[in-house]
C-alpha cells in the first residue's frame, strides 16, 4: 500500500486495488494520523536514539510533534566473529543502526549525512515513510555530504528502515539496517523491558571462522547461502556478558527486526512461549501464545512474554543450522527464584534397561572384537572419522565451537592441560562452568557411548590437530585406566 | 627526473613553496577501440556500444602535480576558487593553498577535487577526463593480468573496489595493472568522467518515476546490463550521486586524450 517496485507489477496492481480500497473505507489510518494535527506549527524536538540491544523511551507526549532525526552513513572495520573482521556500511557506526522511535501523525525532518571517509554513496528507504522509494531518492548522499528530506508518519508499526543504493544488496549486506517504531496514539501497552535485536547475515569470501579481514562474496550472496547469520552485528553480540538481562516476574518485549539480505528467521526463545506477539510488525497484537514467529527479510515482529522462571533463555532462528552453526544465537538471562510449579529441573535419573536388568554391558562392546593399540596413523584416522561422527556437530569442524554455546577443541587450553580429564569428560561427560582459552562456559555435554579404543582415537586426533601440539597419543590402557578410575572432581 | 626533483622538495620541508612550473606531460597508454555494455541504457545492441580508441594517463594525476596546477593557476588554489566551481571540501586535506603539509604524500593521487576543477586541470595538461564509456572500456581490460580464470574478474574488481585505498597510498604501490599497461584503475580512489551525470535510466519500464532516481534498491538492476557487475554498480551508484562542485575524499582525477587518428578526424 505504500510504494509499489517495478519488478512486482501485479503486486503492485494488487496493491493499489488494496489501497484503493483502503482509502474509501471509514478506518483507513492514514487519514487518521493527519487529523489530529493542530493547526499550528507543531513542538520541534530532536530525537534521541538508542543502540542495539537498547531501545528509546517510550513516547509521553499525547499530541504530534515535528522530530528531527540526525543519522551518519559510515563505513568501518569491526569485528565479525572472534578473529574475524569486516568492514561493515553502517548507520550511525552500528550494526544494526540506532532504533528510532517516533508518533503517529509525528512529522519527521529526516538528516543523512554521508562520513567524508565513505567510499559510497548512500541514502535511507524507511519502511515507515509513505512515498516512492521510502525516502531513498531524496536522501541518496555523496560522502561528505548531507541531505534532508521530511515525511509524516502515517502507519504505526514496527518498519526497517535500510541503505538502498545500488548495488542495494551489497549496502544491505554490509550492515545498512536497523528499525524505526511508529507508535500508535494511545502508545504501545507498558511493559518492564524492552529490548532491540536484528538478525541479519553475513556473506564473506573466507569459510565460517576463516581468521581476518574478510571482504564481501557477490557469488555466495547470489546464492543465498551466507557464512554467518547473527544477532545484532555479530557473532556472540548477545551472549555472556552481553546477554539481555531480565528478573522473575518482569513482562519483556523485544522489537525484533530482519535486515536479511535474504534470509527469512524463525525467531523462537527457547524455554519461552510469546504472550502475544504483533505479527510482522503491524499495529495490531493480533496473536497470543505463540512458539515461533517469522520475521520477513525487511520486515519486523514485536513479542512479549512474561518471565515466569530464572535461567539462561537461549534465542535462536529455529533454522537450527544458523543458530548452531553460523552464529545465529543470542541469550535472555533471567534472574529470580525458582518455581518448581512450573518447572522443576531434573528431578530423577535412573538407569533404564528395556531389556530388563540381565544385560549389564555397555551397548557397543557387546560382540565387538577385542581391542588393540593401533599404529599412530592407523589411530588418527580413526580418530577423525569419530569426531566427525561424534563432537563436529557441537565443537565444529575445525574445533572452533560455538561462541557462549560449545567450547573449543582448537588450541585449546582446558583440553589440553590435563589428558586424563580429558578422557573423563569423553567417558562419563560434564556439566557445570568451565573456563575455556578465557571464555566461560556453563552447559552440558553428554557422556558419549564410545568404546575405550574410539576414546583412544578421537583424542589422540584432537590432541594433535586444530593448533593443539600433544607430544603423546592418548592410548587404550589410558582410557581403560581413566574408565576404572573413580570420577574426579573437574 | 622532474618530478623526482619536486618530489625531494617537498620531502624537504612542508614549508617549501613551490614555484610556478611548467604543466606536466601525462603518460600515455593506448586503449584499443571496442565494445562496452553500458549498465544503464536501454536499447543498447547485443554487442554493447561501439568506443573508439584513446589514451589514457597510465597514472591518476598526484597531490605533487596538482600543486604545480594551482601554484601556475591561482584560481584554484584553495582560497580562491569559485564556491561554484568546488564546494568546501576542496583540497581540505591540504595544509594550504600551496602547501601540501606533513600529512599528505605528494605521490599519492590528489582527491577532494571538483569536477571542474579536474576538468581545467586536464585542459591544463593538455589532456581532457576520459567519458564513462571510455573509463569503463579501460576498466573491462583485465582478462589477462588478473588471474587465468575470466569468470573471476567480476569478483576479483569487485574486492579491489572494496579495499578502497588511503589518499596515503603511493601511486608506486597500486599492483593492479590493466592489460593496457593503466594502473590504478582498481584499488585507487573512484575517478572523475567527463559525462558523470548522465547516469540515468532511460525510464521506459519505470511509469510512475522520473529518470533519476533508477540506481536505489531493486530498481538499480530493472534496467542493468549485467547485474551481477557489481563493481560497475558501485562506479555508477558514486557517479549518480555527485555533482560539478562536489570534491570527495574518495575521488580524484585522470587525464584521457583523443588517439592521434580520432584528433586527425576533427572533434569529437
Amino acid at each position: 500500500m505504500r510504494r509499489s517496485t517495478p519488478f512486482l507489477v501485479v503486486v503492485a496492481a494488487a496493491a493499489a486495488v488494496l489501497a484503493a480500497a483502503a482509502c474509501a473505507s471509514p478506518d483507513a489510518s492514514a487519514g487518521d494520523a493527519m487529523a489530529d494535527r493542530p493547526s499550528g506549527a507543531l513542538p520541534v524536538e530532536t530525537l534521541t536514539v538508542a543502540f542495539a540491544p537498547a531501545v528509546p523511551a517510550a513516547i509521553t507526549r499525547k499530541t504530534p510533534a515535528k522530530v528531527v532525526i540526525n543519522l551518519e552513513t559510515r563505513e568501518i572495520r569491526k569485528r565479525l566473529a572472534d578473529g574475524v573482521e569486516y568492514t561493515f556500511w553502517t548507520f550511525g557506526g552500528s550494526v544494526p543502526g540506532p532504533m528510532l522511535r517516533v508518533r503517529v501523525g509525528d512529522e519527521v525532518e529526516f538528516h543523512l549525512n554521508n562520513h567524508p571517509s565513505s567510499q559510497m554513496p548512500h541514502n535511507i528507504d524507511l519502511h515507515a515513510v509513505t512515498g516512492p522509494g521510502g525516502g531513498a531518492a531524496a536522501s541518496f548522499t555523496a560522502p561528505g555530504h548531507s541531505s534532508t528530506f521530511s515525511f509524516a508518519a502515517l502507519n504505526p508499526g514496527l518498519y526497517v528502515y535500510h541503505c538502498a543504493t545500488a548495488p542495494v544488496g551489497m549496502h544491505i549486506a554490509n550492515g545498512m539496517y536497523g528499525l524505526i517504531l511508529v507508535e500508535p496514539k494511545e502508545g504501545l501497552t507498558p511493559v518492564d523491558r524492552e529490548f532491540y535485536l536484528v538478525q541479519s547475515e553475513f556473506y564473506t569470501a573466507g569459510r565460517h571462522g576463516a581468521p581476518g579481514i574478510q571482504p564481501f562474496d557477490m557469488e555466495k550472496a547470489l546464492h543465498e547461502d551466507p557464512e554467518y547469520v547473527v544477532f545484532n552485528g555479530s557473532v556472540g553480540a548477545v551472549v555472556g556478558d552481553n546477554a539481555l538481562k531480565a528478573k522473575v516476574g518482569e513482562t519483556v518485549r523485544m522489537f525484533v527486526g530482519n535486515g536479511g539480505p535474504n534470509l527469512i528467521s524463525s525467531f523462537h526463545v527457547i524455554g519461552e512461549i510469546f504472550d502475544k506477539v504483533y505479527t510482522e510488525g503491524g499495529s495490531l497484537a493480533n496473536q497470543r501464545d505463540v512458539q515461533t514467529t517469522l520475521v520477513p527479510a525487511g520486515g519486523s515482529a514485536i513479542v512479549d512474554m512474561k518471565l515466569e522462571v530464572p535461567g539462561t533463555f537461549i534465542l535462536v532462528d529455529h533454522s537450527i543450522f544458523r543458530a548452531f552453526n553460523k552464529g545465529a544465537l543470542g541469550m535472555l538471562a533471567v534472574e529470580g527464584s525458582e518455581n518448581a510449579a512450573i518447572y522443576s529441573g531434573k528431578q530423577d535419573d535412573q538407569v533404564y534397561l528395556p531389556e530388563g536388568g540381565a544385560i549389564q554391558a555397555m551397548p557397543v562392546e557387546a560382540g565387538a572384537a577385542p581391542e588393540r593399540e593401533l599404529p599412530r596413523n592407523e589411530l588418527l584416522a580413526r580418530g577423525q572419522q569419530v569426531y566427525a561422527a561424534n563432537c563436529a556437530a557441537c565443537h565444529q569442524l575445525e574445533g572452533q565451537g560455538v561462541p557462549g554455546a560449545f567450547p573449543p577443541l582448537a588450541s585449546s587450553d582446558y583440553l589440553m592441560a590435563d589428558k586424563d580429564r580429558a578422557i573423563g569428560v569423553v567417558v562419563r561427560g560434564l556439566s557445570g562452568a568451565v573456563t575455556v582459552n578465557g571464555q566461560p562456559y556453563n552447559g552440558v555435554m553428554p557422556s558419549l557411548q564410545l568404546t575405550n579404543g574410539d576414546v583412544a582415537a578421537v583424542l589422540s586426533y584432537v590432541r594433535t590437530n586444530f593448533g593443539n601440539r600433544a607430544t603423546d597419543l592418548v592410548t587404550l590402557r589410558d582410557v581403560q585406566r581413566v574408565r576404572a578410575a573413580p570420577p574426579a572432581a573437574h | 627526473m622532474t618530478r623526482r626533483v619536486v618530489f625531494a622538495i617537498l620531502l624537504c620541508g612542508g614549508a617549501v613553496r613551490a614555484a610556478a612550473q611548467p604543466a606536466p606531460a601525462p603518460r600515455f597508454r593506448s586503449v584499443a577501440p571496442g565494445p562496452v555494455r553500458p549498465m544503464f541504457i536501454a536499447g543498447v545492441p547485443d554487442g554493447g556500444l561501439a568506443v573508439a580508441g584513446f589514451l589514457l594517463a597510465e597514472r591518476p594525476v598526484s597531490n605533487a602535480e596538482y600543486l604545480r596546477f594551482v601554484t601556475a593557476n591561482p584560481e584554484w588554489q584553495r582560497s580562491r576558487v569559485a564556491r561554484i566551481a568546488a564546494d568546501v571540501s576542496y583540497l581540505r586535506h591540504w595544509a594550504g593553498d600551496t602547501r601540501l603539509g606533513p600529512e599528505v604524500v605528494p605521490a599519492a593521487p590528489v582527491v577532494n577535487v571538483s569536477w571542474f576543477a579536474a576538468r581545467a586541470y586536464a585542459d591544463w595538461v593538455g589532456g581532457r577526463l576520459p567519458t564513462t564509456q571510455e573509463w569503463e572500456l579501460a576498466a573491462s581490460r583485465f582478462r589477462t593480468s588478473i588471474s587465468g580464470d575470466p569468470d573471476r574478474v567480476n569478483a576479483q574488481l569487485l574486492a579491489l573496489s572494496q579495499a578502497g585505498a588511503r589518499d596515503t597510498t603511493p601511486l608506486a604501490a597500486f599492483r593492479i595493472v590493466s592489460d593496457e599497461g593503466v594502473t590504478g584503475l582498481f584499488g585507487g580512489p573512484s575517478e572523475w568522467v567527463d559525462d558523470f551525470n548522465t547516469v540515468v535510466t532511460s525510464g521506459e519500464s519505470r511509469g510512475d518515476s522520473g529518470p533519476d532516481d533508477g540506481l536505489f534498491c531493486a530498481g538499480g538492476a530493472a534496467l542493468a546490463a549485467d547485474p551481477s557487475n557489481y563493481s560497475a554498480f558501485m562506479r555508477y551508484a558514486l557517479r549518480g550521486s555527485l555533482r560539478g562542485s562536489y570534491a570527495l575524499a574518495t575521488l580524484g582525477v585522470r587525464v584521457a586524450r583523443d588517439s592521434p587518428a580520432t584528433r586527425s578526424r576533427g572533434p569529437r
